[in-house]
């Protein structure tokens, strides 16, 4: 990152980059997740025999973890403890418990003071405050078979029969759920991958261009060898900005919009723009079209579960609604503003959203380009050399 | 051939939204009716040049723009309300601060979709780019180009459409044939050849025919009319 920054584009690129997750802490997360899935598989195991995988979800999985505001605080590490198994054998309290048992060993076993904790849906383990995150373990049963009758049967014909997008649905355990400690097929069912293919299919084209460049820039010898993490297409970099606007404007309120809407209507958005300008110009544009209306009732469908509304509590809470549009309204202006000034005058408002602390990191960048003082009438100038070389600016006529 | 959309004012009033949302954020609706959308405010003038794209906005002009309902059949007013240009013929601008920023159906046939986003960023964006070369001491009629007033104006921009000579005649033949619905290769040719259309210039025909369609053909004609009254 000494890269000078000399237009807007490059300064968005690299506030982005500073409020991404540090690589050097990105690589440690996986060798976290590595460390305890190889612990699940050891032969001593209590799951052992139910050949358990571990996998990140969330926004790790998709490329668009963004740091908390405050530095101190830690990151949220998502992953799915997948075991074989199935609903008619297991009740979801003893697949919990299954897991729960390996999840208490693991931490004994490397001098994790706090003990895991029993969530709602998940293990958390909290590592010591210097390793600046926690992991949150979701106990799953694979579930692709009843996952696709079950989109069929809601009439979701084309996505039932997609491969991809449905086979790694899952089942999951929830304490809430009113059978959780009897042999039922109701579980609730979740599908991070699926999610997270889709979201790959959005920006497949720009993610393999990256990819190549870098390969061509000789970082990687070749295309299969360059991690998904190293490359940052202009939507994950959109979502990354916009989800750190809606932070610094909400904090912890509850009514703000929460990552899961922002992504999936960016994403429906996105429409393949090489950079981060043109990128955040689509999806703040149009992002909001993404939204149904079915009555008075509001949905931001699941593309890998239409059944599935991120947009649920809205009907209950419509303060929930109304903030989604004052946050979208607050973006737009901020970055809208920001591209018609200066790339080296940021707006104070631009400026106080993505936080001053990540402002002060890459603002010594910008100072490295060399001013050049221009004078009105040259930028005029050059205005008119382009358009006598390129034409395309139509004639005032008086009619 | 795509026909003109034929907008109700809540879409128009939507096209609106999209182009406030981040393209001009500083515009806003003032008024909604059933027969227009007005908006008014601050309009940004963004330069072409990938060198000066680093600066920003080159301009900003207050103006008020009225978009009817029968858009784009019809086309916006565009007004300059910050008093920036003087109302002179020169300057393309009415007494009233009306601007007479293009030759509208020559913008609905080349135009690649005719939304409000277009029409705000290409030639409504191109008038206020010309007036701001203008205002910063260069002589923008020579450099950029300018219309000339009236009918002679309307052929000029009517002939780089049609491919034609920038006669009455010329013109008026040519719309003959592209407003109707067909193109007969054994009608007389309208460049003058006195051939037929098949052996003389068919080709270019059809592809002309593929950007103005009768639809816009009728709206040149009309505008031609009204200006040779
Ligand atoms: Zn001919």
């Amino acid at each position: 990152m000494t890269k000078q920054i000399s237009n807007h584009i490059e300064f968005l690129d690299a506030m982005a980059d500073a409020i991404d997750i540090p690589t050097k802490l990105h690589e440690k997360a996986i060798d976290r997740y590595n460390s305890i899935g190889e612990y699940f598989q050891r032969p001593t195991s209590g799951i052992f025999d139910r050949d358990p995988v571990t996998y990140p979800q969330g926004s790790f999985l998709l490329g668009t973890v963004i740091r908390p505001v405050g530095d101190a605080d830690e990151f949220d590490l998502d992953i799915v403890c997948q075991v074989q198994g199935s609903d008619n054998e297991l009740t979801q309290e003893e697949l919990k418990q299954l897991v729960g048992i390996e999840v208490n060993d693991y931490a004994s076993a490397n001098g994790i003071a706090k003990s895991p904790k029993d969530g709602r849906r998940c293990w958390t383990i909290e590592y010591s405050k210097s390793e600046k995150f926690h992991m949150d373990i979701l106990p799953a049963l694979p579930n692709a078979h009843r996952y696709r009758e079950f989109l069929i049967e809601k009439g979701h014909v084309g996505l039932g029969a997609d491969v991809e997008l449905t086979e790694n649905a899952l089942a999951i355990t929830d304490k809430e759920h009113e059978n959780y400690a009897s042999i039922t097929n109701d579980w609730l069912i979740s599908n991070p991958r699926g999610y997270a293919a889709w979201f790959r299919q959005q920006q497949s084209a720009e993610f393999d261009r990256r990819k190549s460049l870098l390969v061509e820039d000789r970082q990687f010898a070749s295309v299969d060898e360059v991690p998904d993490y190293r490359v940052k297409t202009p939507l994950q970099r959109a979502i990354q900005l916009l989800k750190r606007h809606r932070d610094t404007m909400y904090g912890d309120d509850p009514d703000k919009p929460i990552s899961i809407i922002i992504t999936t209507l960016s994403a429906q958005a996105y429409s393949g723009e090489q950079n981060i300008g043109d990128a955040l110009r689509t999806i703040l544009t149009d992002m909001d079209k993404h939204i149904a209306d079915e009555g008075s009732v509001r949905y931001v469908r699941n593309p890998v579960n239409p059944e599935e509304n991120f947009a649920d509590k809205w009907e209950e809470f419509p303060a929930r609604e109304k903030e989604f549009h004052r946050w979208l309204k607050a973006a737009q202006t901020d970055f809208s503003h920001y591209f018609r000034r200066p790339y080296d005058s940021v707006p104070s408002d631009l400026v106080e959203r993505l936080t001053q602390n990540t402002f002060d990191k890459v603002s010594p960048l910008m100072a490295l380009a060399s001013p050049t003082v221009v004078s009105p009438k040259e930028v005029a100038s050059k205005e008119v050399d382009y358009i006598t070389e390129h034409g395309g600016n139509s004639k005032p006529w008086q009619g | 051939m795509a026909r003109l959309a034929k907008l109700t004012i809540e879409e128009i009033r939507d096209e609106v939204l999209s182009l406030i949302a981040f393209d001009q954020p500083d515009l806003n609706i003032i008024e909604l009716s059933d027969d227009k959308v007005e908006i008014s405010g601050r309009l940004f003038v963004m330069p072409k040049s990938p060198e000066n794209q680093p600066l920003g906005a080159l301009d900003q002009f207050e103006v008020r723009i009225v978009i009817p309902i029968g858009f784009p059949a019809i086309e916006p007013l565009v007004f300059e309300t910050g008093g920036r240009i003087e109302r002179e013929l020169d300057y393309h601008v009415n007494p009233n601060g009306s601007c007479c920023y293009s030759v509208w159906p020559a913008w609905l046939a080349d135009a690649k979709d005719q939304s409000i986003s277009e029409v705000v960023s290409g030639p409504i964006m191109d008038f206020f780019r010309w007036q701001y070369v203008r205002l910063n001491g260069i002589d923008a009629a020579t450099a950029i180009g300018e219309r000339q007033h009236y009918i002679s104006g309307l052929l000029d921009a009517y002939a780089e459409v049609l491919d034609c000579s920038p006669t009455q005649k010329s013109v008026s033949s040519h719309l003959k044939v592209l407003r109707r619905k067909w193109l007969r290769s054994r009608w007389r040719c309208p460049c003058g050849s006195r051939k037929k259309i098949g052996v003389c210039c068919e080709t270019n025909l059809r592809k002309i025919k593929g950007r103005v369609s009768p639809e816009i053909a009728e709206i040149m004609q009309e505008k031609l009319n009204s200006q040779s009254r």
